[in-house]
């Protein structure tokens, strides 16, 4: 997988697909491969110019992987070859063969094998449906929360829900 | 032998053999190169993206049958596909485009507005029928479309071939891909012919794909139509001239092909067009050559060492030769 297509992924899991921090995805013990591919000038002027890549996402990715030498921020009207040729070398070059990546936002493991990445997000069914039927639950009984012996029941539902919250 | 998404979820339907079988099928292999065609035909890339090559997405990737047809045009691509097995006969194939394993019932697992276009060959059949402990299909559908829809580029199709069981399946498939927020339609090619028959549904979020500065040189400068257009389906050389009249036998328009309840597979449906006789038929083989000719002759002779078979004669002067009539 070259880090072109890193740069592309996100988290599918349903709570991440509604917030912004589902990429990038933080590469974990991954090793490296790389692989010459010929240069093609239109196609990097299209990415770059067409907001393909995310420039942010990218530069966490390179350092992490201890290369600095992109700058923080980048004008995409004006690219000089030199940022292109680097671009070419680090997006299109760089394989990862192995590894793991990390979703920032619900910490999902997706690994790495032989250069293919498992995003299968595997979301427990049991999990939901308990979930589901709390709400339900809690709905049902908002009209009587205000007697007293609802709102032990009351606590409780809320007491579950936020046990969920914490192992997700 | 019905229809494949009804004998097993796709994962377990293609194991290590099928993937195999499937990928070495040299009649599969010609159907997918040119229904791939066609498909990138209909994504109807603006010319300065053709030609600087774009970055496409490839639904179901499989083992890259269709992937290797994107890099011949220059394109770069990612793919993802749900089955391991034929993951692995892409990666021996050595495959130019990154593949994954992912569901896209669950959603693609992309950011928003990176593409330029997305294929699909031979797919969505198989995302209509869901295994029964994960979300009813129309949720899958719902949600694969939903995250396609965003993972698109402003002006970027999304054009899927596929085998529709039935009417109530392309409703299904096209309510989600509405609730979605796709625009587009059905383009059936050669909609008379049982054999030769294709659907494609062609799928788009309004707008055009507007060129970056600095792109000046790739592509002539022709005045980009705004508006996208439902494309015409191919027809048969013989009903070409039907169509001005309006007097040809009655027949739904292209994009609205009256719909058989039973597909059939038959042996020689990658022909193209539906233009010959079928005594005419009956002498060729698949690839419109004339079954006995000198060419279809030497055609065999390489496929069988090819094959490795043992005895296969050498060419010499004689192959295929005219001989004196016998009687």
């Amino acid at each position: 997988m070259r880090l072109l297509t890193h740069n592309l992924l996100a988290c599918s899991a349903r709570t991440c697909l509604t917030t912004s921090n589902n990429f990038p995805l933080a590469l974990k013990d991954v090793q490296l491969e790389v692989v010459e591919v010929e240069y093609n000038e239109g196609f990097l002027k299209g990415l770059m110019g067409g907001g393909k890549v995310d420039w942010r996402g990218l530069v966490q990715t390179v350092r992490s992987l201890g290369d600095s030498s992109l700058p923080e921020t980048v004008n995409e009207d004006e690219l000089d070859d030199d940022i292109l040729k680097k671009l070419h070398h680090l997006l299109l070059e760089i394989h990862v063969t192995q590894g793991a990546m990390v979703c920032p936002n619900c910490s999902h493991v997706f690994t790495i094998r032989n250069g293919i990445p498992n995003m299968v997000s595997i979301e427990p069914r049991s999990c939901r449906v308990q979930r589901r039927s709390l709400v339900l639950w809690f709905s049902s009984r908002s009209l009587q929360c205000s007697l007293t012996h609802c709102v032990p029941l009351v606590r409780s539902c809320s007491q579950l829900l936020a046990d969920h919250e914490v192992q997700r | 032998m019905s229809r494949p998404e009804h004998l097993a979820p796709p994962e377990i339907f293609y194991g290590d053999d099928e993937a195999g079988k499937y990928t070495a099928n040299s009649r599969i292999q010609n159907i997918q190169a040119s229904m791939t065609h066609r498909a990138i035909e209909l994504l109807n890339l603006p010319a300065w993206k053709a030609e600087s090559g774009a970055l496409l997405l490839d639904i179901g990737c499989g083992s890259g049958l269709s992937g290797e047809i994107l890099t011949e045009y220059g394109h770069e691509w990612v793919g993802f596909d749900i089955s391991p097995s034929m993951l692995e006969v892409a990666l021996d194939r050595d495959v130019e485009g990154d593949v994954m394993l992912a569901d896209g019932g669950q959603g693609v697992p992309y950011r928003a507005g990176t593409f330029d276009g997305a294929i699909s060959i031979s797919v969505l059949q198989w995302l209509c029928n869901a295994d029964s402990t994960s979300h009813s299909p129309t949720a899958r559908l719902l949600q694969f479309f939903t995250t396609l829809h965003a993972a698109l580029s402003r002006g970027a199709r999304a054009v899927f071939q596929f085998y529709p069981q039935d009417d109530d399946q392309v409703r299904m498939i096209m309510n989600a891909a509405t609730r979605a927020g796709f625009g587009g339609g059905l383009v059936v090619d050669y909609p008379n012919s049982k054999k030769a028959k294709k659907f494609f549904l062609v799928l788009w979020s309004g707008g055009a794909m507007t060129r970056p500065k600095g792109m000046e040189e790739y592509g002539q400068d022709v005045a980009m139509n705004e508006d996208q257009a439902l494309p015409q389906g191919l027809r048969a050389e013989h009903e070409q001239d039907l169509d001005e009249d309006g007097a040809g036998p009655s027949r739904a328009g292209p994009a609205q092909a009256k719909f058989q309840s039973k597909r059939e597979r038959g042996g020689r449906f990658d022909k193209k067009g539906g233009g010959k006789s079928k005594k005419q038929r009956a002498k060729e083989d698949k690839f419109g050559m004339e079954k006995g000719s000198k060419e279809w002759i030497m055609r065999k002779k390489e496929l069988y060492k090819k094959r490795g078979k043992k005895d296969v004669p050498e060419n010499s002067k004689y192959t295929g030769r005219k001989r004196r009539p016998q009687f």
